[in-house]
């Protein structure tokens, strides 16, 4: 029964929602930027303001108020569409992931633009697909060589981490029998965090995922050193800070889906009694620990960044399909004859715990078959100065 | 100079291990050593605030190698060093240095420069007049901060590069490269043979 409150709840969410998403985009951005300066043993940015934080205003001024200059040489009506796409798919990606306490039944006040999804988790995998429409389209009409190379790596990219996302997602979705994403956290609540019973998956999704955003390790299109940019190279002004805009919605979605399907959602093990008696309280803290498992992955996207170099796309490639495509299908697979064991027998659903051992027996066997695998060359010699001592592995 | 053989040592790439193969050890040390850089202690000097000469952490110091303003080198008794064999101004890749020679009043030499003069504004900061220079005559000190109001103030004469020698000898900043007080070898042959 959809009533018109429903309805201006649904607007009133929908503009608090964009409104706290574009502000948190432009402080992660600075956020990343003191990151990048903590890393490298700088400051950061700290002349706007007490302590550098009204730089995101300033960024955002910046971004506003440059010229907006169209280069003669592209296809203005796909460079045009081309940051609306990415900043559109990537906002409405968001619309079916929770961000706060949420519940599977119908009544009370629910933490998501569209509640009760039931194809949540299909939703946001097909629309974030889509974003990457706005890069190979951006790429392309630009007209120029970089961005034309991002935006192929990007499609190569694509093929890549797609399969390995969608499969290991596939053996949490058998754990809750439904595509919902508050019944996910419903689940989990129950029966536990699905991180403990499908590590592998998790890891699986994580490396997708981040494949997805074009975080670095897989940050293919874009490799500033390279490509100078890459897709985004023509573009400046507002324009750029809509792909901007894009980029980090994507973090800020993928955070709270990997929250969400592996870690519980806003679910605190052991004080969940304690905190659902609170009344008001308990929805604060629930969106509490929610936000701060989301921001936890933001910060871990951000350390990666300056901790692992960037794929080369053929590595990619052969990483994704040698390797997490057949993990993942492995993966799904004992998942599958777990539940139906237990469905057929009627066993406890204690026996799910058996999957935790079935996993690490994965991961170490794989290991195992890479490391007695030939390698390409079988060895390599390299000439080095004899002044330089190797260091001895340990 | 050719690479002997005996300095090349040739080394077979390491086998991965299990552990190694995992990959998963190795990215947690390398958030290990991101983690560690994180909290570490911050490098940034505060330019307007702070100064890299005025901060107390040794780190920040300027290092005696760094190539700033030139000043151009007195002998013993405050004469200029220069003899005006233009091979500083030959060395120049942004032909910023313009002598003027001039017959030296001085018997040890033969000429020496009447005027000297060197536009800052073109200059590059490469150091390769002071490599150039056979009696050690110019010299790029340690100061940095060089501002002006206009471009004819900064085409910095021999009076000038010489106040420049006078304050930095003063101050104790003398670049690495001084041998301070001495005519080098150039000038000494010349003056045996005279």
């Amino acid at each position: 029964m959809y009533t018109w409150r429903d309805f201006w709840i649904t607007v009133i969410t929908i503009a608090v929602v964009m409104g706290a998403l574009q502000l948190t985009c432009a402080y992660l951005i600075l956020l990343e930027r003191k990151i990048a300066a903590w890393v490298q043993d700088r400051i950061g940015p700290n002349r706007a303001g007490p302590r550098g934080l009204f730089q995101p205003i300033a960024d955002g001024l910046k971004f506003l108020f440059k010229e907006d200059i169209i280069p003669s040489h592209v296809d203005k009506v796909f460079y045009l569409l081309a940051p609306a796409v990415a900043a559109g798919t990537a906002t409405l990606a968001f619309a079916v992931v929770p961000f706060g306490p949420t519940s599977a039944d119908p009544g009370e006040y629910q933490f998501v633009i569209a509640p009760r999804l039931d194809i949540g988790i299909l939703f946001t995998f097909s629309i974030t697909s889509l974003a990457v429409y706005g890069i190979i389209l951006g790429g392309w009409s630009s007209n120029d060589k970089y961005s034309m190379l991002g935006a192929l790596r990007s499609s190569a990219q694509l093929i890549s981490y797609e399969i390995p996302l969608g499969l290991s997602v596939l053996g949490v979705i058998l754990f809750t029998g439904s595509l919902n994403l508050e019944r996910a956290i419903q689940q989990q609540i129950e029966g536990g965090w699905n991180i403990l019973y499908q590590p592998l998956a998790f890891l699986i999704f994580l490396v997708g995922v981040l494949a997805e955003c074009n975080r670095l390790p897989f940050d293919l299109p874009e490799a500033e050193q390279e490509l100078v940019g890459g897709y985004h190279t023509e573009y400046g002004a507002l324009k750029f800070g809509l792909f901007f805009l894009g980029e980090y919605t994507h973090m800020i979605t993928t955070s709270f889906l990997l929250a969400t399907l592996f870690f519980g959602g806003w679910h605190v093990p052991w004080l969940q009694g304690w905190i659902d008696g609170l009344g008001f309280g308990a929805v604060i803290i629930k969106l509490g620990v929610f936000v701060l498992k989301a921001s936890f992955f933001i910060v871990f996207y951000m350390l990666l960044r300056w901790t692992l170099p960037r794929f080369r796309f053929d590595q990619l490639m052969g990483l994704a399909w040698k390797v997490l495509i057949p993990l993942a299908l492995v993966n799904l697979v004992c998942v599958m004859i777990v539940e139906e064991s237990i469905r057929a027998n009627g066993l406890s659903h204690a026996w799910r715990w058996s999957l935790l051992p079935i996993s690490l027996v994965i991961v170490g066997a794989s290991a195992m078959a890479a490391a007695k695998l030939p390698r390409r060359p079988a060895q390599v010699s390299l000439a080095v100065p004899a002044r330089f001592e190797t260091v001895p592995r340990g | 100079m050719p690479i002997a053989a005996t300095d090349v040592r040739w080394v077979e790439e390491p086998k991965l291990g299990i552990l190694d193969e995992f990959y998963l050890p190795a990215i947690v040390q390398g958030l290990g050593t991101t983690m560690r850089h994180m909290f570490s202690r911050k490098i940034t000097v505060q330019f307007p605030e702070e100064r890299p000469t005025d901060v107390e952490r040794d780190f920040s110091k300027l290092p005696p190698t760094y190539r700033g303003v030139h000043r151009l080198n007195r002998d013993e008794v405050g004469r200029v060093k220069c003899v005006a064999c233009y091979m500083c101004a030959t060395a120049c890749p942004a032909h910023c240095i313009d002598i003027v020679a001039a017959p030296s009043p001085w018997p040890d030499r033969e000429k020496y420069p009447e005027t000297f003069v060197i536009d800052e504004l073109r200059c590059i900061y490469c150091g390769m007049c002071e490599e150039a220079c056979p009696v050690d005559a110019i010299e790029l000190t340690s100061l940095y901060d060089l501002t002006g109001f206009s471009r004819e103030e900064m085409m910095f004469d021999k009076e000038k590069l010489l106040s420049v020698f006078d304050e930095t000898v003063k101050a104790g900043t003398d670049p690495i490269r001084t041998h301070s007080g001495r005519l080098s070898v150039a000038s000494e042959l010349a003056e045996q043979g005279t």
